[in-house]
């Protein structure tokens, strides 16, 4: 994440605005996120053999929310200002990044644990 | 937050509706179990002795994946999928936590760590001690309140042998139990319940429990998640192995299932069928399995229909104690002792 970018958002926006973007932006990635991964952790008894492509499937399907994650954060950002000095789709980008690395770290250290 | 939320409205309520209904089928349980195919841990990661001797192959148990209470979603997939096996609670789940089977589980698992250590040792030649206690692996839930936990060691019953008056007590007569809790020795008076079934029982299941009490041979034992005492023969055969100068793998994976007493007897397991396609997906060459009678239901009798139906090169190979095994790997890769 381009701390040049996030850093003009903190400086842009209320603690608040932010809090309630990241909020609201979470409730969907969660909802998403719990309704790929309840089902799939129950098939995964079933098939510890192949447990890396689910773990792939997780990933790349956490992923790809983040993507929709960021979107929702800067849609709910909108609704209180828009900045012209901030670019929100270079900030969209590196976030997505950021946020993807970060599961796949995660994924990586829950994979080893089991293993 | 409240514009966005609301301009999403519909899309919010459809991933509500989407969640409860996962939730529904993933948290729901239905009153079967299943069995579906594991993995084969390296025993090397998991009992390292210190006479170790180097080998070129490996020796793996083979776990498989029990579900003891199964969602609907899993019933649903287990039907489809023939590599799992489902099946219905037994009568006996009705009184029991379940819960406990992996408490019993795990203690079970303990209990052939050490029988494989004292069949094994005994082998070699090298000195090892041990005990056998008789020992709650279960409680019942009609079993009377505030009396016997798993793991206590139960020393006699009416002051005598636990195993023989167990049988010898009447329906609805209260017997004294003397056990030992955490070194503690604790006096029970226990009644034998008349159940619905017809059969009489305290409500506890007691069986053998092994500690050895001194050994020359300095080992360890790692903790993992694996419970039951199906790797008996194969921590057996891997010790076995560490201990003598021969190495028998002969460079192979070899692998296998079958519980193991003090004196090197193999008994029987449950799961064999995804056992073997476990182990056959896992590229094992060579796979014990317990032979101890000609019935349909025999784990190699079993063993070989499931392995006619894979393709594979595992070598099934039928034995009924230890002696058995290492006989086979002796006649392949030479004595254990030759140097």
């Amino acid at each position: 994440m381009s701390n040049f970018e996030i850093s003009k958002i903190f400086k842009a926006y209320k603690p608040l605005e932010i809090l309630k973007s990241f909020l609201t932006a979470l409730i969907f990635y969660l909802l998403l996120g719990a309704i790929f991964l309840i089902p799939i952790i129950q098939v995964i008894y079933l098939y510890v053999p192949y447990m890396v492509y689910f773990f792939l499937a997780i990933y790349t399907f956490l992923a790809f929310t983040s993507v929709y994650f960021n979107k929702i954060f800067i849609k709910t950002l909108h609704t209180y200002n828009i900045y012209d000095k901030i670019n929100y789709d270079k900030f969209k980008t590196n976030s997505s990044v950021v946020i993807t690395a970060i599961i796949f770290i995660v994924m990586a250290i829950i994979y080893i644990y089991i293993h | 937050m409240k514009i966005v939320i609301y301009r999403h409205k519909i899309l919010l309520g459809i991933l509500i509706v989407l969640l409860i209904s996962v939730s529904l089928i993933s948290f729901i349980k239905d009153e079967y179990s299943l069995v579906a195919p594991g993995y084969n841990d390296n025993i090397s990661t998991i009992i390292t002795v210190d006479i170790g001797n180097e080998t070129t192959g490996s020796f793996h148990t083979t776990s498989v994946i029990v579900v003891n209470e199964v969602s609907l979603l899993q019933r649903f997939i287990a039907d489809l999928e023939h590599k799992v096996t489902l099946r219905e609670h037994p009568e006996y789940y009705d009184y029991i936590d379940i819960d406990d089977l992996e408490v019993m589980g795990y203690q079970m698992k303990d209990d052939s760590f050490a029988t494989s250590l004292v069949s094994a040792i005994t082998k070699t030649g090298y000195s090892i001690t041990y005990e056998t206690y008789a020992t709650v692996y279960l409680t019942y839930t009609y079993l009377d309140e505030d009396t016997l936990q798993i793991g206590d060691k139960v020393i006699s019953i009416n002051g005598l042998e636990p195993h023989e008056e167990y049988s010898e007590v009447g329906c609805n007569e209260i017997a004294t139990f003397i056990v030992l809790r955490d070194d503690v020795e604790l006096i029970f008076d226990i009644t034998k319940h008349d159940l619905d079934n017809g059969t009489c029982a305290f409500g506890a299941y007691i069986k053998d429990y092994t500690e050895i009490t001194a050994t020359e041979i300095e080992y360890n034992i790692a903790k993992n998640n694996t419970g039951g005492p199906s790797g008996g023969l194969m921590q057996s055969l891997y010790i076995f192995n560490q201990l003598t100068p021969n190495d028998m793998t002969g460079g192979l994976m070899i692998a296998g299932t079958g519980t193991i007493n003090v004196d090197g007897n193999v008994g029987k397991i449950g799961g064999i069928e995804q056992k073997i396609i476990t182990s056959a997906m896992n590229n094992i060459d060579i796979f014990f399995v317990p032979y101890l009678s000609d019935s349909d239901t025999d784990n190699y009798i079993e063993a070989l229909r499931v392995l006619e139906t894979l393709d594979t090169d595992m070598i099934l190979v039928p034995v009924e104690s230890l002696d058995d095994a290492i006989a086979y790997l002796e006649s392949r890769f030479g004595g254990a002792f030759n140097e």
